[in-house]
């Protein structure tokens, strides 16, 4: 399988596309919901601006791996709120998976074993 | 577009406002003021325009705004780059405009030369014979009747002459008397034609009966020449031959149906009444009409059949050994042109596929040069079908400047082909750009648009999009000139090597065959010799044999009289006047009528004394003929060397030999004289030829008349205009052409055919020597670095020549291999077209390689040389 170095722009397109994933993964969201959530889930080191986040979402329902839909908040509100697809379940999987292999690579560069 | 774009404008104004009131009600559950939730809920979004902004640039743009966008982006690139844009454009118009002129000729004399309706259905008819090998016997009225009767798959049939020659009718009784040729067909010809008389009407079943009224149609050309276009013609009565005939209608002038025709008769009103019923009396071809989906190999087996019952049930025609000949009337007609113009279209065709891979090459290198913008476009967001349909849209606007280019060009084209075109390709003059050729023009500039753009569009994008911003930005981008790029760039010189390696094999071959034809001998010397149609018109040679042999013999002593005229003649039908003549069948004396049969049936002439003189056939045996042979002394004949050699063996004396021809009025001829073979009707054949005496010939009509002159034929035509007047100032001399220009046009197609096709294989070569050019001068420019390297380790000049020639030369190898085989296999359709070459002749092919890796050699010479020139130092610093 063929790593695919994306240039540095790309790098952060990369990891936030896989946050945005990873959390609709437990279910759909609005836009403000995510910021919460990501903001949340890292234990606030995390804080997507709007100006990322919105293009993001735009970006990756272009690519069908979320798809929107207007609903009703809890608060009885019209809220659009972003749910993942299939083919985002296997993006989410894939890119996991590179991000996994990443990290321990990183990982042996920086603490290199005995005989590196 | 716009709705598109307001509708998603006012969802994303919804989305964000939905996420700032989410923000405040948050903030206002956790106790904040109304005011201080807004202001802060608003300055933790950040700049809601610029936020937006940034969104709106993930939805890209409307399909339409988007090409729009493309075509403009294309155009500028295209005028950026002059010198590419307007080579590019260049050969293709060239192509397109070629194969569009090309397409036109095909379209207009191919797929719809006939001037009948539904063509397809419309079939010639003869029968051969097995036991004779005779190629072509003729039929009987009855024995077509009895096939149009019991045939189911035919729907009409109508006989029709064999030739025109030699049956005519002089016209009497208006202004000068004149020699017609007639054609007497059933009455259901022109309606299983679908032809319609111009003026009046034209006869049909009920007209053709024996004993029937006497009527004639009369060609367009006789009604302009005889009766002045005079409408009233029609119900006219006209004297022919000394019979009455009403004149009941008159033809439009592209009906040319059979070619020479004159007038049309219902045949059973012109002939014996026994004719019509006697299966012997054969003297007639045919046409038929075959039912709707019906197939040609369905009729034959039925006709087969059919003659096969005639045959038995009327054993005095000894037609055992019949066979059915059954072919589309087009190809039977227009054979010759066939082959010669799909092969033309096909090399045409070649042609523009090579300048398209060429152009396929360049656009390649430049997308290698643009690399940098579609790196940072990528970065941008550009996806990989994005760049592609960039780089397609420009293509598709070369081919678009191309293709209209080309079909300007064709225009011109057309017109010069058509001027240069031997004249018996039908209809040639009808050639135009309809709209058939302006769709196929089109069409074939769509698929070159494709295969020019695909090919660099797959490749850089592919290559682009994989390689990322850091590496494409560099300089030293050599990711482009190993790996896929080069691949292709050598695939696609690979492949237009062969591709010409094809091309010049065909024309060489073409043009070997032309060279053969064009030195036959002929077996008579056409130099110096002037022919003409001379029919005697006039009371005093209407129906009078004596008259005209008179007039000949007085002509004749009066030109031979004069310096400059070594020998004049006339003669029944002159040399290669084309496929047309009287084949008559002979039995030997002595011989049976089953022996007969298998005779080789010789071309029949009927001729003055000094004939061979005039055209310089030498004679082998006896004597010729002279004054002393008339229609009250012994009948005699002349054959040919071949004829007499088969008749009577090697060594044995024909002179004194006795044999019958099966012609009316004739008893035993006795052989007197053998002459030299000749090709007297086409280049490509030798037949038997069998002269008599015109003052024994019962008919009495001679067509033609030639004259051997001492210096310039033409100059000589003055001359004989003079003696003719002389003689009788109401004689017309027409269709005048030197032996010499006779031979010219039997060669013309050939000619033509080979001048094309070397042009375009010549063509193709240089296209071929370019694209190999490119593609090293490319790759020394890419490899300039390892070069430098190279030279800074010790490599010689020499060296680094042999790198570079290697390289050329290996990708030429490739093609001229694959080019030679595909030769092998696709020569064999040329089969028909080449004469005395064979399709895999060794000499053409080696010729052809040897061609080509010259060429070859003198492409990789500029790279080479530029590769020798590298200097190591500047080299290295440029890496």
């Amino acid at each position: 399988m063929k790593l695919r170095y994306e240039n540095s722009i790309e790098l952060l397109q990369g990891t936030l596309d896989l946050l945005i994933l990873q959390t609709l993964q437990w279910g759909p969201r609005h836009g403000y919901g995510l910021i919460q959530a990501i903001r949340v889930g890292s234990g606030e080191v995390l804080q997507v601006e709007t100006g990322s986040l919105y293009p993001a979402l735009h970006r990756l329902e272009r690519k069908k791996w979320i798809k929107s839909e207007w609903t009703v908040s809890e608060n009885n509100q019209k809220v659009k709120s972003y749910k993942l697809t299939a083919t985002g379940k296997k993006q989410l999987a894939a890119e996991r998976s590179n991000w996994e292999r990443l990290t321990a690579a990183m990982a042996g560069i920086l603490n290199p074993t005995e005989g590196a | 577009m716009k709705f598109w774009r307001q509708n998603k404008d006012e969802e994303l104004d919804a989305e964000i406002r939905s996420h700032l009131d989410e923000a405040i009600r948050d903030r206002l559950a956790r106790g904040e003021a109304p005011d201080e939730a807004r202001a802060n809920a608003l300055r933790e979004f950040g700049n809601v325009g610029l936020v937006k902004e940034v969104t709106r640039e993930m939805w890209g743009k409307a399909p339409l705004e988007r090409l729009g966008q493309d075509l403009r982006f294309g155009l500028r690139m295209l005028r950026k780059n002059p010198g590419f844009s307007f080579v590019a454009i260049l050969t293709l118009a060239l192509g397109i405009g070629a194969l569009t002129a090309i397409f036109s000729i095909v379209h207009t004399v191919l797929l719809r030369p006939l001037p009948f309706a539904e063509q397809d259905q419309l079939v010639a008819l003869w029968k051969r014979d097995l036991i004779s090998t005779q190629p072509f016997v003729e039929l009987s009225i009855a024995e077509v009747r009895d096939w149009g009767q019991q045939a189911q798959t035919l729907a009409s049939v109508a006989v029709l002459p064999a030739t025109v020659y030699g049956y005519g009718y002089v016209l009497t009784g208006r202004a000068e008397a004149v020699q017609l040729e007639s054609a007497k067909v059933s009455g259901s010809f022109f309606s299983l034609l679908g032809a319609q008389a111009a003026h009046g009407r034209v006869f049909n079943e009920s007209d053709d009966v024996v004993n029937g009224a006497k009527i004639a149609v009369i060609s367009d050309r006789v009604w302009r020449e005889r009766f002045n276009a005079d409408a009233n013609v029609i119900g006219q009565s006209v004297t022919l031959s000394e019979n009455n005939f009403t004149v009941i209608g008159v033809m439009p002038a592209q009906f040319e149906f059979p070619k020479g025709a004159d007038l049309w008769l219902p045949i059973k009103t012109v002939v014996p009444a026994r004719w019509a019923e006697n299966y012997d009396s054969s003297f007639l071809t045919a046409v038929g009409r075959l039912k709707p989906g019906v197939t040609l190999a369905q009729a034959e087996a039925e006709l087969n059949t059919i003659v096969g019952r005639i045959a038995a049930a009327h054993p005095e025609t000894n037609a055992n050994g019949h066979r059915i000949v059954i072919t589309p009337l087009a190809s039977h007609l227009f054979g010759d042109a066939r082959p010669a113009l799909w092969l033309l279209l096909a090399a045409t065709a070649m042609l523009l596929l090579i300048a398209t891979a060429n152009i396929a090459n360049l656009s390649l290198a430049r997308a290698t040069a643009r690399r940098r913008e579609f790196a940072v476009r990528a970065a941008l967001g550009a996806g990989r079908g994005q760049l592609m349909r960039q780089l397609l849209t420009e293509s598709f606007l070369l081919a678009l400047a191309g293709g209209s280019g080309g079909v300007a060009l064709s225009y011109w084209l057309i017109k010069l082909l058509v001027r240069v075109a031997p004249a018996d390709i039908p209809r040639i003059e009808e050639v135009s750009l309809n709209l058939t050729v302006l769709l196929f023009s089109l069409g074939v500039t769509l698929v070159t648009a494709l295969l020019c753009g695909l090919v660099p569009a797959l490749t850089a994008s592919r290559v682009i999009i994989n390689q990322g911003l850091n590496q494409s930005l560099n300089e030293g981008g050599n990711r482009m000139s190993g790996g896929a790029g080069a691949r292709t760039r050598s695939a696609l010189v690979i492949a237009e090597v062969a591709v010409t390696v094809v091309l010049l094999v065909g024309a060489t071959l073409i043009l070997r065959s032309f060279v053969n034809l064009s030195r036959l001998d002929l077996g008579f010397d056409p130099t110096n010799t002037l022919t003409m149609q001379l029919r005697l018109q006039g009371a005093k040679y209407a129906n009078k044999p004596a008259a005209r042999r008179a007039f000949f013999k007085e002509l004749i002593e009066r030109l031979e009289a004069k310096p400059g005229i070594e020998a004049a003649s006339a003669v029944l039908i002159r040399p290669l006047e084309g496929a047309v003549g009287w084949d008559t069948p002979f039995t030997l004396e002595g011989q049976s009528e089953t022996a007969a049969k298998q005779n080789r049936v010789p071309n029949f002439e009927a001729i003055t004394p000094h004939y061979f003189r005039t055209i310089k056939l030498p004679r082998t045996a006896g004597r010729e003929f002279n004054d002393f042979d008339t229609d009250q002394s012994q009948p005699v004949a002349i054959i040919s060397a071949t004829m007499a050699q088969t008749l009577f063996g090697a060594g044995v004396d024909p002179i004194g030999k006795r044999l019958k021809l099966d012609l009316a009025n004739e008893s035993l001829r006795t052989i007197v004289g053998v002459v030299g073979d000749t090709r007297y009707r086409a280049l490509q054949d030798t037949r038997f030829d069998l002269y008599i005496p015109f003052t024994q010939w019962g008919p009495g009509f001679v067509n033609h008349f030639a004259v051997r002159t001492a210096r310039d034929a033409n100059a000589m035509l003055p001359l004989v205009r003079n003696e003719v007047a002389a003689l009788d100032a109401t004689q017309a001399i027409t269709g005048v052409a030197t032996m010499d220009e006779l031979v010219a046009t039997h060669l013309a197609q050939p000619r033509f055919s080979a001048l094309l096709l070397n042009w375009l294989s010549g063509l193709a070569l240089l296209l071929a020597a370019i694209g190999i050019y490119g593609v090293l001068a490319y790759s020394v420019a890419q490899r300039t670095g390892e070069l430098g390297i190279r030279r800074a380790l010790g490599a010689q000049g020499r060296d680094i020549w042999q790198l570079v020639i290697g390289q050329g030369m290996r990708l030429v190898l490739s093609g001229l291999g694959i080019g030679l085989v595909a030769s092998l296999g696709l020569t064999q359709w040329l089969q028909t077209m080449l004469f005395g070459v064979s399709p895999t002749d060794a000499l053409t092919f080696a010729g052809v390689a040897l061609l080509l890796l010259l060429v070859a050699v003198l492409a990789c010479w500029i790279p080479a040389r530029r590769a020798t020139q590298v200097d190591p130092l500047s080299a290295l610093r440029h890496e």
